[in-house]
């Protein structure tokens, strides 16, 4: 490990308790509201609350692959490992929650839309996202080396990203549309305490992401520099 | 320069393919095989469908995966011989390799649609020339959509060890739009209405087409340095 990473480690290292002691605290507030003090909702009823996990979720993991998206121009660009680290790391951070996503969604649906899954826009493009991005991490568990790994999935992490808004649209040509939980305009929008609620999920979410993220490059940085400690150690034993 | 490459690395794979015809046989006799499996597999006429319900999916189902076989095999020629080094060393931009591999799959994917479409309509009893025009557009403009993003992804796959199951798992999702475009334009053509009504699906695909040629020119020099 060269100098610089030793202080990236140390940096994450940081980062990673303060954030570990904010998710801590926000993921018990977070599963306070949740549970006790939002009411129930009047037509779905107690299967709603659900939704303060999976919109949080489904936000996180497009965060999830817009960085990977990010980290992927920049490495091309500069040719530093560490950003093909963070996509790698965002890339199964993203594949992870879209899978949170595909499971929390059939659960509300059973019980509202009387059906575990229906072929509608949103769904299906979520899944479809699910796809690409499996693939994108088959991809570099198939590669020939490090930096072959780094520079095709890259391409892919670029070319995936720019995907997402067409397949979107083209799925919505295809089917109709997503029940809509937010109206900007008064009246049928929603109570402000589950509009808090749902606020606060969003925030703990998105740090919990954070601090996973942080933990997984840390780990990828780590996993390279033991790659080329071996590296030596077998060209130093020949 | 750029042009004239181009046009002699789409040559070159077309006069390889006329020689040796192993892409064009197998990819032509696993596309009347995708169709006589489909016949066997829903019996269209017990259950009352006809050419015009269920023509555009087995349309598309047949080429998207015949594409995938040619996409495949446009690579691998190159990788017997180490051939794929020498296309890099090749005095002339990457971007010409790419798009000359584009054009020779486009060319090569219509080809075998050429000869699929009639005997395809003939087996299930539908009148091709009715639509003829409008159908070959559609065809044309999504197969050249799907062409554009699966040359750049097929020259990704190659380089890794398990090429073969690679494409299909990258490519699939990623083409979703455009089969999704195309199913449903031929759908409305077969049913026999006119430009107005599927225009538009053709016109996104076009699009889908053009942004996935851009970053394929972007980005193959990324894919093919080693």
């Amino acid at each position: 490990m060269g100098f610089r990473m030793e202080a990236l480690d140390r940096n994450l290292r940081r980062a990673e308790i303060l954030l570990f002691g904010a998710v801590g605290i926000l993921m018990i507030v977070s599963l306070y509201f949740v549970f006790k003090v939002v009411p129930s909702e009047v037509t779905m009823g107690v299967v709603q609350r659900i939704f303060y996990f999976h919109v949080p979720s489904a936000w996180v993991a497009f965060l999830g692959f817009f960085v990977v998206f990010l980290s992927s121009i920049v490495y091309l660009a500069t040719r530093r490992l560490i950003w093909d680290t963070v996509a790698h790391a965002a890339a199964e951070l993203g594949v992870l929650f879209c899978g949170i996503v595909l499971f929390t969604g059939p659960i509300w649906a059973r019980p509202v839309w009387g059906t575990w899954w229906t072929w509608e826009a949103r769904l299906t493009t979520t899944l479809v996202l699910e796809m690409v991005y499996v693939a994108y991490l088959v991809l570099r568990s198939q590669a020939e080396n490090r930096d072959q790994a780094a520079r095709l999935a890259a391409v892919v992490g670029i070319v995936g990203f720019l995907d997402v808004p067409i397949i979107y649209y083209s799925v919505q040509i295809w089917r109709g549309h997503h029940p809509i939980v937010f109206k900007s305009s008064g009246g049928q929008g929603l109570e402000p305490i589950m509009l808090k609620t749902f606020m606060l999920c969003m925030g703990t979410f998105t740090l919990f992401f954070l601090l996973l993220l942080a933990l997984r490059v840390r780990l990828g940085i780590l996993q390279d520099a033991l790659a080329e400690l071996k590296e030596h150690d077998s060209t130093a034993g020949a | 320069m750029g042009h004239s490459a181009l046009l002699t690395v789409c040559a070159k794979d077309l006069r390889q393919e006329l020689r040796t015809r192993e892409s064009f046989t197998s990819a032509f006799f696993f596309s009347l095989l995708v169709q006589v499996v489909f016949s066997f597999a829903f019996d269209f006429q017990s259950i009352g469908l006809g050419f015009e319900d269920v023509g555009g999916g087995i349309l598309w189902i047949t080429l998207t995966f015949s594409s995938i076989l040619s996409l495949q095999n446009s690579f691998l020629i190159e990788r017997e011989k180490n051939c794929l080094a020498g296309l890099v060393l090749c005095p002339c931009d990457p971007s010409a390799v790419y798009l000359g591999k584009f054009l020779a799959n486009s060319i090569f994917v219509l080809a075998v649609q050429a000869l699929i479409l009639p005997i395809s309509t003939l087996l299930f009893g539908y009148d091709l020339l009715r639509v003829l025009p409008g159908l070959a557009m559609v065809v044309v403009v999504n197969a050249a959509g799907f062409s554009a993003l699966g040359t750049l992804f097929a020259a990704i796959s190659v380089r890794t060890r398990r090429s073969e199951l690679l494409l299909p798992l990258l490519l699939l999702p990623a083409a979703t739009p455009v089969v999704i475009w195309g199913v449903k334009a031929t759908r409305l053509c077969l049913a026999g209405r006119d430009l107005g009504a599927y225009g538009y699906l053709v016109a996104l695909s076009a699009c889908f087409g053009a942004i996935f040629t851009v970053a394929g020119v972007l980005l193959f020099d990324y894919v093919m340095e080693d």
